[in-house]
């Protein structure tokens, strides 16, 4: 699984609640193996439990982590980094910086800019952006693309994600998301480090 | 010597003379009004303003909010509004911190585990409305709409007629609202005396300020627009207000005097300033000119000469000597004051909870009608006036409406009060767990709190628990509060930031103002007005509302309604946010308006020879003339609905009009409904019960509202949970001394129906024998600010860590037993007796 897929698959995850399809693919062979090369072992349950409990359950556990209503773990940076306010300057500040990036949001998602998700998938497209230009020979675009990196997780993701998914650890019941966001985390510690030695090497 | 009246003279004479000054300047452009433009103090930018309303309270504010690319960043009062003039308190400021509270509601949830354990899943609005429609037609077919229940704490204007329109196509009448918690009575007293209920208090041109248990400073339901004509008139004028009141509040504290008053015994010293009045001639002039529009005794044509004899007797007993007895207040002082009163004209008596959320309290307020009545301060200029709201025009729906059903659970157990005009709130929970009347098996709320917000909390919320009493609760909520906590279905309701209105709240100028509301941002996540949602799932039932949206059904009656089709629509009041008729002249004197022979002429009008009322027994619904005149004005079902005016010798006046009781068009000081239901028909004082039995160590409780918070729904605003966060018990030195209590000390407070725990604040300002505990405080849902709690989504909140203070209070509804007043059913808020402890 490339940088940019996993960022891809990391922002469905916290996007919404698993879907059919997303647990069907992931409860695959193929695909638990590419996890478990990231030391991520999906339960019995996760595997054996019918569809329909195992993603009831998970549901739930979406809610009472990410939505509420009451105690949950808020998914958006205003909150987490900013004066505790939804749709906080960090919210806007996020939104500027990844249309400045050339991306537009769909107007019918009625996500905050600043949701966990969506700077995850934004990152995915930088990640993108730097692979297809490695791939054109383009490596002026390349490393302009890992700066972006580097500079949205210095200014944003990598500011706060670190946290949250080691809250997200340590207050789940449910072991898939445990483990997943054990991976986040640590897959955003390893990046700040790895685009940090990159652009020092190259 | 600089006061307004004296810039006015000045002008007036200046207007026609040389002194008038130069011809230098000549006006280029019409000067901007202060206010209605504001600027980012970081870029300089001008920012955009929207003109809206405020919902905070009731009184329902013109304001204005700033936005910052698009986002709401700052609200202020309407520089045009002629309510407000501007001015816009803390509570208004500060409902920006609902749209991003980070606590909020974004979607719809349905719960999951047991109901009330915190287990809930995210449904689509599909679903949601799905579900909830299955079971709306289910109950429908089956022939029983009236077992969907729905109960609405606030729902005004353009809200009420929306939702109304849906609930009355669908064929319920099981509608269940929540002032009883609040003054119904007063209301019910008003509506017994002028009938229709709410007064204006006309303090632009009052000299003399009586006040009965108002905080009107601090907490009226007409706060601002009030409260700032108060204090100019106090401080341009000099006018006087003296406040009675069982604790020193902001609003006595501000008063020229404040005079403390036991609890529960306005009435007393009420009827004895009557007395004074009476007894001394200080009724004659005004007082007098008035009776004539006044029931005072059985007989409707009774001399003025009968009317002050009955007066004079009944009230011979009430002496300031006996009043002083009961109330604390010296017999000298009611004298003084009563005098005052009288002879300052004109003047103006206001009342409120703290003078009528008591038993009997609805005959504190007819009492307060009484005095009002014999110095000839009502509905004059400067006085006590029946209140000019807008009249909006709007969508009806369609035409053919289903017959609806009712449970009859929304007015307590049978003979629990006389005249329940405005329901019992606060026993329908405990009606739907008695079951005699039936149980709804779709019981819904609509910005309400019945956990919270009623008295005997534990008993709430172990009905609302158990499911096999009612098997559906659903909950229309931007916030996680006490209640949805317990609810199967929460509908995530748009803040009023997010959503439209028209509003119509009284004006203080008596010349009506109409105002919109409209949304100052998008909706945040998926949540949507009520409205909105009412008017597709009545799609879905098969009966289309007429409108689609709260935005059309607004942008409909901007254009059905004259005046503002006139100004320019729905596109003028988006643009403006209020109107009003330049050329309407203020509403005084209304009842001495004549009926016209024609009108008398019309089709089904009679005379109700033992009242005097002209009324429309067509319009009543009565089979025929025959029955009607059989049966009579009075008993007839509804009747007030026809009332055309009420002859007064031989003439015929509008008078005061009757709502909700058939009355006369008399102001009834004498009430013969009252006498029919064997209480007595002249206001007169009727102990508090468990006053009576109270022993030495025993205290009466007494609530009170704060100026930056209302009752239940601002606790998650942080700005105002940070002025105001903890309520400790306020009691008096020499109680204190007595219970062995020293300022400071941890303190249980005891009622028959629990026990609480707050601080000792040993203070003069309250008056011996009391505990003052303010509402608002003790959430433990609602958000971090208002629990107080730590929660995960506050780990990383820069602002809560900020918070420094560590105390949320204590809400006292957990010991205030569910008790209506048997004239009106208003919940008695003053009246619990409580032992009070040191920790």
């Amino acid at each position: 699984m490339g940088r940019s897929s996993l960022y891809g698959f990391l922002a469905s995850i916290f996007r919404k609640e698993l879907d059919g399809k997303t647990y069907n693919e992931i409860r695959s062979p193929e695909f638990r193996e590419a996890l478990s090369e990231f030391d991520v072992e999906l339960d019995g349950a996760f595997i054996d439990e019918p569809a329909e409990n195992v993603l009831e359950s998970l549901a739930v556990e979406y809610a009472a982590l990410f939505l509420g209503p009451g105690g949950h773990i808020s998914p958006h940076e205003s909150v987490q980094r900013g004066g505790g306010s939804l749709d906080g300057p960090e919210t806007d500040a996020v939104k500027s910086y990844i249309q400045a990036a050339g991306m537009r949001f769909d107007e019918h998602d009625q996500q905050m800019p600043d949701h966990i998700s969506i700077e995850l998938e934004f990152m995915g497209h930088l990640v993108g952006e730097e692979a297809k230009a490695w791939i054109d020979g383009d490596s002026e675009k390349a490393r302009n693309a890992l700066e972006f990196q580097k500079d949205f997780l210095g200014k944003h993701l990598g500011g706060w994600a670190g946290d949250f998914f080691t809250e997200v650890t340590d207050r789940t019941k449910a072991p898939f998301y445990r483990e997943i966001a054990r991976l986040a985390a640590d897959f955003i510690a390893t990046e700040k480090k790895e685009i940090e030695t990159r652009l020092g090497v190259q | 010597m600089f006061n307004r009246r004296s810039f006015l003279k000045m002008s007036a004479l200046a207007a026609s003379a040389s002194v008038a000054g130069g011809a230098t300047l000549s006006s280029a452009a019409e000067l901007p009004i202060h206010g209605g433009v504001d600027f980012s103090p970081k870029t300089g930018k001008k920012r955009e303003m929207v003109p809206s309303s405020c919902w905070q309270c009731v009184t329902r504010c013109p304001n204005v909010g700033y936005l910052e690319d698009g986002k709401l960043v700052k609200i202020e009062g309407h520089p045009k509004s002629i309510r407000t003039e501007g001015v816009m308190c803390a509570k208004g400021q500060g409902g920006i911190n609902h749209i991003t509270d980070p606590d909020r509601i974004l979607y719809p949830m349905r719960r999951v585990g047991r109901r009330g354990e915190g287990e809930w899943k995210r449904v689509s609005w599909d679903e949601a409305i799905g579900e909830l429609t299955e079971r709306l037609k289910k109950l429908r077919d089956e022939g029983h709409p009236e077992k969907f229940a729905f109960h609405y704490g606030r729902m005004k204007s353009s809200s009420s007629k929306a939702i109304k329109a849906f609930l009355s196509n669908y064929g319920t009448a099981s509608i269940g609202n929540h002032t009883s918690i609040c003054e119904s009575g007063k209301w019910t007293g008003q509506e017994l005396t002028w009938g229709k209920h709410y007064d204006n208090w006309d303090f632009d041109n009052t000299k003399f300020v009586l006040n009965f248990g108002s905080s009107v400073l601090e907490a009226h339901t007409n706060h601002i627009p009030t409260a700032h004509r108060l204090l100019w008139a106090m401080a341009d004028r000099g006018v006087r207000m003296v406040t009675f009141d069982v604790r020193l509040s902001n609003t006595a504290a501000r008063s020229s005097e404040w005079v403390p008053v036991k609890p529960g015994t306005d009435r007393a010293v009420i009827l004895a300033m009557c007395n004074v009045i009476m007894k001394e001639g200080l009724f004659k002039g005004e007082g007098a000119g008035f009776l004539k529009f006044v029931r005072a005794t059985k007989n409707t044509n009774a001399s003025l000469g009968d009317k002050v004899a009955t007066l004079k007797t009944h009230l011979a007993p009430f002496s300031p000597e006996w009043a002083e007895k009961i109330s604390g207040v010296p017999a000298k002082k009611i004298v003084e004051i009563a005098r005052e009163f009288a002879t300052t004209k004109p003047a103006t008596l206001i009342s409120y909870r703290g003078a009528v959320a008591h038993h009997h309290g609805a005959d504190t307020e007819r009492a307060c009608q009484m005095l009002a009545s014999i110095t000839g301060n009502i509905d004059n200029p400067g006085g006590r006036l029946v209140a000019v709201g807008a009249k909006w025009k709007y969508p009806k729906g369609p035409k053919k409406k289903p017959k609806s059903r009712k449970l009859k659970i929304f007015d307590g157990p049978k003979g629990a009060a006389a005249f329940p005009t405005h329901h019992i709130s606060h026993n329908v929970l405990e009606m739907i767990k008695d079951g005699s009347a039936g149980r709804p098996d779709i019981y819904m709320w609509y910005c309400y709190q019945p956990v919270y917000a009623n008295g005997d909390v534990q008993k709430n919320i172990d009905i609302l628990k158990d499911e096999s009493l009612v098997p559906f609760l659903v909950c229309c909520s931007p916030h996680y509060d006490e209640s949805a906590a317990l609810a199967d279905l929460i509908l995530p309701d748009a803040t009023y930031l997010e959503r439209w209105d028209y509003e119509d709240m009284v004006s203080p100028t008596q010349v009506a103002e109409y105002a919109i509301r409209q949304p100052l941002g998008k909706p945040m996540g998926e949540v949507r007005d009520l409205s909105d949602v009412f008017c597709d799932i009545a799609k879905r039932l098969g009966f289309p509302l007429g409108f689609n949206s709260k935005k059309e059904f607004v942008q409909q009656a901007c254009d059905m309604t004259s005046g503002i089709k006139k100004a320019g629509g729905f596109e003028f009041m988006r643009r403006e946010g209020v109107w009003h008729d330049p050329k309407a002249k203020p509403k005084f004197y209304s009842y001495k308006k004549e009926i016209s022979a024609k009108a008398l002429k019309k089709a089904g009008v009679i005379l109700d020879e033992e009242t005097g009322v002209y009324w429309n027994w067509k319009k009543a619904k009565v089979k025929s003339e025959a029955e009607a005149r059989k049966k009579g004005y009075t008993h007839t079902k509804k009747a007030y609905k026809s009332y055309v005016g009420q002859k007064i010798g031989d003439m015929v006046y509008k008078g005061f009009v009757p709502d909700k009781v058939n009355k006369t068009g008399f102001m009834e000081l004498y009430s013969a409904l009252m006498e029919e239901k064997g209480l007595n028909p002249l206001p007169t004082w009727t102990p508090i019960p468990e006053h009576e039995r109270m022993t030495g160590k025993e205290l009466i409780l007494t609530t009170y509202k704060e100026p930056s918070q209302i009752h239940s729904r601002s606790q998650n605003c942080k700005w105002l949970t940070e002025i105001t966060h903890e309520n400790p018990g306020w009691i008096n030195p020499e109680t204190a001394a007595s219970l062995g209590i020293r300022d400071g000390n941890r303190i249980e407070v005891k009622s028959a129906v629990g026990a609480i725990e707050t601080t000792a604040r040993v203070t003069p300002a309250v008056v011996p024998g009391v505990v003052a505990i303010s509402h608002h405080c003790g959430h433990w849902e609602y958000g971090r600010y208002a629990s107080g709690k730590r929660t995960p989504n506050s780990e990383g909140d820069a602002d809560f860590a900020r918070k420094w203070w560590q105390n949320s209070g204590v809400h006292p509804n957990w010991i205030i037993p569910n008790a209506p007043d048997p004239i009106s059913g208003q919940m008695r808020w003053m009246d619990t007796v409580v032992k009070v402890t040191p920790v």
